[in-house]
């Protein structure tokens, strides 16, 4: 037991020192910035006077090593800075758009690890034949298509042409006045649930259906590639060749051993899965107008909006790890090997 | 086997998902009662986000669209025209015989959002903010402006520095003067911010028939009716307000035609051709007086010597500009007015595309090979009618050797860049539409002196003292007759000079479902909406 | 003759591994169509200017009366908002796809393999120092941190290359640190065993040739992962600016004149994808072949 403790306990520390390079890049990059921020936080409408009111409140006329221990004051007591467009703490913005994208994010990766799991099982099971070729096919289209593109061709085929679901927001802007839902998780789908706000559930529910389906495409892709081609190794291995000739039933087998096995190294292919659906998420709100942190950031660059865009990626980076560890843990805990 | 029937049971789930989704959505969207539905207006708009609400520094449509529903102005243009008044927050107005003092007799009754009442100190105070704070519309409003005076609770009294007999249109421009709760703001003030400048940003204490719900950045902006506005509620309104912020062009048609929104507003002109079969759907394209221009920055070599000027007027290929980003739609501009603007002289010189006079004037400003360094176009990325024109600016450029490298930048960064003399590029592209009706207001705000830099928006950094002379004179002689006169010489010298291309004039567009009724057309007032007056009928 | 006898019985070895490659290559059929695709893709590059049927519209040049056609013999992929033909500006795209490919992943296994290659060897602080920051770099999602960077220096195409050679050399890096610790481990053990010779030359002798595989096999996948990227920028505004007719940029131009005038879209939209599938596929057959592992087993992809 105490090993894993101090597995656990040295993980922790190496998140914390990564997490320091992080913020320290971070900081190189919002001082790397053509151009004046002081003038850009103070809007294309200011005077001079205003600008250098910025400039001191900023804190841009003290000596760099200052900013930085000052960033990092800020950052620990939850300060992100001030979004130059929103005029409001970045932190607060970031709370607004977070849930949304976690929501995506949640949904995309649900229906990959589901659906990625049992296309790769069943391309295994039916190597070579025509599930397993369609399934190559389709993880190969899936790897190698920009997830915008495909997006767009879903706005215009399934929205447009067949027409049966929607294509923008993440609800329906009549139902969201009209039946306005209580904001407690600020995942709509829940809080609308939770509240017994059926109109709201369901257009909850359809619009987030493509933007869902089209980020979950290309990761969908490549777990299933891996799971098929760990269920091949493990399938391969002496004990389930023992046990098939043991008698014991196919599907036994299968489930009970060969899938559990390969199901340990496809985790870790699941968290390294998340940083892309983390960045594909991105794309994917620009097309369907959905209103999470990819729609902020994308909104945050036209707007030369610095302190948005690295308040999202000291966020994305931050979830990003706590996931992976999660995942690492979860790994040392299956796998009886790696634990030290 | 096992695992193709768990497939396919998974297939099944989604699909039963997707179609109980659909039904219920649409189910639930007739739930939603007509009535109700037909009470609100959805607007989609590619600049749905509002840089700011503040009445004092709003410049642009984003910000107007809202500030115009939710605050009131002295007096109106009369529904549909741009020369007649009526009252507003004034009922009734005087001007004495010299032309100088204008007095306002203020309604009374009217409550702000936060239910103090309104009265001439309010006046006041909106005018003294508007002017000690110097942006937004505030230089053409306080400008003529000498003193503003309170003579009782419901009457006030601007007296100006000259006899500007176009300061009614001033007042009722729909970029200027709004009249702000005193006290509201007053209790937002601080040392640092007397004006409540950060508060204005983002909350809203009017007189309008609207009141601020909910702003979500990036996202949607909400606004709902003012039980206590002055013109009550008989009749059909619209009752709430909702403005998307939606980017694309073709999402925008999309959900106009499913009906998600009531109206899309700059869609493309391609797009907006195509909606014109449409039963469902009023593809609006009207004359507005908004143009494009192209400022050159006479103060660079080699732009600063007219000749060169003279000869890029000569090689800009206009028809290019104007089929491609506008297609039938729009027309080039015959000098620096748009055309259905009194004043605009139809016998003004104007430039059409002649190459061979573009290369003879180049050789005689000593560049028959063209120019060496490769110069600058800015346009906000994103915008298809400045970019397209700008391409077009490469391309014709290219036939008289020079080279033009396009830069598509954020606004706040071209206007940023521009405002400085040094920083500001060699070719800023520029919409154009007018505060009020008028030529001073097109020729003043870009091309006289004192608009340079951070005052105005004359980045051209065109400078003529005669030009000045008769902008200022212009302004106060109230002779049309004479006015007339300089108007026609100062449009005759801005195309000599060519401190700008004149490229097109464009159309106001917009594509609204023949269900939304009472919407009224004003050049003046574009990309905003008269939502009051307006109504549905969906059945 | 001799000379060829001589040569063949002296390489017998090399040559028997060349004919096995090739013997892999021919029966997977995916690898040769990744093959296919890229050096496909390689000479549409190289001889773009002389083959497209409208050279002029690559960058400089607009023809309003035929803007916006739809797909014909004249033009193969329709053409755009200003004329130009978009088949002769898709194909024009690849020489600037390739290129950005091709030099971003250089530039980042460059700084990688460098990286990787004194932490690897020198070990202990310098070692860790470099993982640690090789490690934050990981932790921000890819696209995120291209983003913020070529949000940071402005858009341009230089610009997006650099920012997404930042995201990248830490893979590199990675991998060149995990090799070089494999390949120090039998050093050792072999230098042990001999009498002390030049250990470097050992080193480089042994590493290079080792090392190079997995960054080759990495290398061809990730350029095309790399123009995904490159034309992900593109389409959000960051990267080639208009009139370059870079294909995330085209896409996004292109969506603004949807649903009727599909084929703005679509064709671009293809491009990119057979671009990231031919180069995929080639990294994966490359992998076939320069991995010890499967080659043993002789096992060809199909």
């Amino acid at each position: 037991m105490s090993n894993i403790l101090k597995y656990v306990a040295k993980r922790l520390l190496l998140l914390v020192l990564v997490l320091a390079i992080v913020v320290t890049i971070t900081f190189v990059l919002s001082h790397v910035i053509p151009g004046d921020p002081a003038r850009l936080y103070a809007g294309p409408h200011a005077r001079s006077d205003q600008i250098e009111r910025a400039r001191i409140e900023l804190g841009l006329n003290k000596p760099l090593w200052e900013q930085y221990a000052l960033f990092w004051m800020g950052l620990l007591s939850g300060n992100l800075g001030m979004s130059i467009h929103t005029r409001r703490p970045v932190t607060l913005d970031l709370l607004d758009y977070f849930p949304a994208t976690v929501e995506l994010t949640t949904v995309a990766m649900t229906i990959t690890v589901i659906l990625g799991i049992l296309l790769g099982i069943a391309s295994a099971l039916h190597k070579d034949k025509a599930p397993d070729h369609a399934s190559r096919l389709f993880a190969l289209s899936g790897v190698a298509m920009p997830t915008f593109w495909l997006g767009i061709l879903a706005q215009l085929v399934i929205g447009q042409m067949l027409g049966i679901l929607p294509i923008s927001g993440r609800v329906d802007p009549m139902i969201g006045l009209i039946y306005p839902t209580q904001k407690i998780t600020g995942l709509l789908i829940v809080d609308s649930l939770i509240t017994g706000n059926i109109p709201a559930f369901l257009s909850a529910l359809t619009h987030i259906i493509l933007p869902a389906l089209t980020l979950a495409f290309g990761t969908l892709a490549i777990v299933s590639r891996m799971m098929r081609a760990l269920m091949l190794d493990v399938l391969d291995k002496d004990y389930i060749r023992t046990a098939k000739s043991l008698g014991l039933p196919d599907r036994l087998v299968v489930y009970k051993y060969a899938m559990r096995n390969a199901l340990i190294p496809v985790i870790t292919v699941i968290g390294l899965s998340f940083g892309y659906t983390l960045g594909g998420a991105f794309l994917v709100e620009t097309v369907f107008d959905w209103p999470g942190l990819g729609r902020y950031t994308t909104d945050s660059i036209v707007t030369l909006d610095y302190p948005a865009i690295l308040g999202v990626v000291l966020l994305t980076s931050f979830v990003y790890v706590l996931v992976n560890l999660a995942v690492d843990l979860l790994y040392a805990y299956l796998n009886p090997k790696i634990r030290y | 086997m096992p695992v193709s029937r768990r497939f396919l049971i998974a297939v099944v789930l989604i699909v039963i998902v997707i179609v109980a989704g659909y039904i219920g959505q649409n189910y639930y969207s007739r739930l939603v009662e007509i009535s109700q539905r037909e009470k609100v207006l959805i607007v989609a708009a590619d600049d749905g986000e509002p840089i700011t609400l503040d009445p004092a520094v709003q410049y642009s449509t984003d910000s107007a669209r809202i500030v115009r529903i939710a605050y009131d102005k002295l007096l109106d243009y009369k529904p549909g025209t741009v020369t007649e008044f009526v009252p507003d927050l004034a009922e009734s107005w005087d001007v004495s015989p010299d032309g100088l003092a204008y007095t306002f007799h203020l309604r009374q009754g009217v409550k702000f959002h936060d239910g103090t009442p309104f009265d001439a100190t309010a006046v006041e105070y909106s005018f003294e903010r508007l002017k000690t704070m110097g942006m937004g519309a505030s230089w053409f409003i306080v400008g003529p402006v000498d003193t503003v005076k309170v003579v009782d609770t419901y009457t006030v009294t601007f007296t100006l520095t000259d006899v500007y007999t176009d300061f009614l249109h001033r007042i009722a421009a729909g970029w200027g003067f709004y009249i702000v709760s005193p006290t509201a703001f007053k209790a937002q003030a601080t040392s640092d911010d007397p004006w409540a400048e950060k508060w204005a940003y983002d909350h809203i204490v009017g007189s309008g028939p609207y009141k601020l719900v909910e702003w979500m950045h990036h996202d949607h902006i909400t606004l709902a009716k003012n039980d206590d506005y002055w013109k009550g509620w008989a009749g059909k309104h619209i009752e709430q307000v909702i403005v998307k912020e939606v980017k694309e062009t073709t999402t925008q048609r999309l959900l106009l035609e499913k009906g998600d929104v009531d109206i899309s507003y700059a869609m493309s002109i391609p797009d907006l051709l195509e909606l014109k079969d449409n039963p469902d759907i009023d593809a609006v394209i009207e004359p507005s007086f908004s143009a494009l221009y192209i400022f050159i920055h006479c103060k660079r070599a080699p732009l600063d010597d007219v000749r060169v000027r003279q000869a890029v007027s000569y090689a800009y290929d206009y028809n290019a500009a104007v089929q491609t980003a506008l297609k039938e739609t729009g027309k080039q501009m015959r000098g620096p007015l748009p055309e259905s603007i009194w004043g605009w002289d139809p016998n003004a010189p104007y430039y059409t595309t002649k190459l061979d006079k573009a290369k003879q004037l180049m050789a005689e400003a000593g560049y028959p090979n063209g120019v060496d360094r490769t110069m600058v176009y800015t346009y906000p990325s994103g915008d298809e009618p400045k970019r397209i024109a700008g391409e077009v600016l490469k391309v014709s450029l290219a036939n008289i050797g020079i080279k033009v490298e396009l830069k598509g930048l954020v606004w706040a960064e071209q206007a940023a860049e521009a405002k400085n003399p040094d920083t500001a590029p060699d070719f800023f592209s520029l919409y154009w539409w007018p505060d009020y009706a008028d030529p001073i207001d097109y020729l003043y705000g870009m091309f006289h002196t004192s608009m340079q830099g951070e005052a105005g928006y004359n980045w051209a950094y065109y400078s003529n003292p005669e030009v000045d002379k008769m902008l200022d004179t212009a302004t106060v002689t109230p002779d049309a007759t004479k006015r007339m006169d300089m108007y026609k010489e100062l449009q005759k010298i801005l195309v000599e000079e060519a401190p700008s291309l004149y490229v097109f004039e464009y159309p106001y567009t917009m594509g609204m479902r023949k269900w939304v009724k009472g919407f009224v057309y004003n050049p003046l007032f574009i990309g905003t909406f008269n939502v009051y007056e307006m109504y549905k009928e969906l059945s | 003759m001799t000379f060829i006898k001589d040569f063949r019985s002296e390489h017998r070895a090399d040559l028997t591994e060349l004919s096995f490659s090739l013997h892999m290559i021919r029966h997977s059929p995916l690898t040769i169509l990744g093959m296919g695709l890229v050096s496909g893709l390689v000479v549409l590059a190289v001889l773009a200017p002389f083959i497209i049927p409208y050279p002029e519209d690559a960058y400089v040049s607009m023809h309003p009366e035929s803007a916006l056609m739809p797909v014909s013999f004249q033009h193969l992929f329709g053409t755009d908002e200003m004329g130009r033909d978009l088949f002769s500006r898709s194909i024009y795209g690849t020489r600037i796809s390739l290129q950005v490919g091709v030099v971003v992943i250089a530039v980042a296994a460059i700084i990688g393999v460098v990286l990787g290659g004194v932490a690897g060897y020198f070990g202990g602080v310098i070692d860790e120092a470099i993982m640690r920051i090789t490690d934050a770099f990981l932790s921000i999602p890819g696209l995120v941190l291209a983003l913020a960077v070529a949000a940071t220096l402005g858009p341009g195409l230089n610009n997006a290359m650099a920012a997404i050679a930042v995201t990248w050399w830490p893979w590199y890096s990675r991998l060149v640190r995990g090799q070089v610790l494999e390949i120090k481990q039998e050093l050792y053990i072999e230098a042990a065993r001999s009498m002390g010779g030049g250990k470097l030359y050992i080193i480089f002798k042994h590493i290079m040739p080792n090392t190079l595989a997995p960054i080759i096999i990495n290398a061809s996948m990730d350029v095309g992962f790399a123009i995904l990227t490159a034309a992900s920028l593109g389409f959000l505004g960051l990267g080639a600016q208009p009139p370059a007719p870079e294909w995330g940029l085209m896409i996004s131009t292109g969506r603004k004149y949807m649903p009727t005038r599909w084929w703005y879209t679509t064709f671009p939209g293809l491009m990119i994808f057979l671009s990231v599938l031919g180069f995929n596929l080639l990294g994966d057959g490359l992998r076939d072949l320069l991995d010890p592992r499967i080659r043993r087993k002789g096992r060809v992809k199909r």
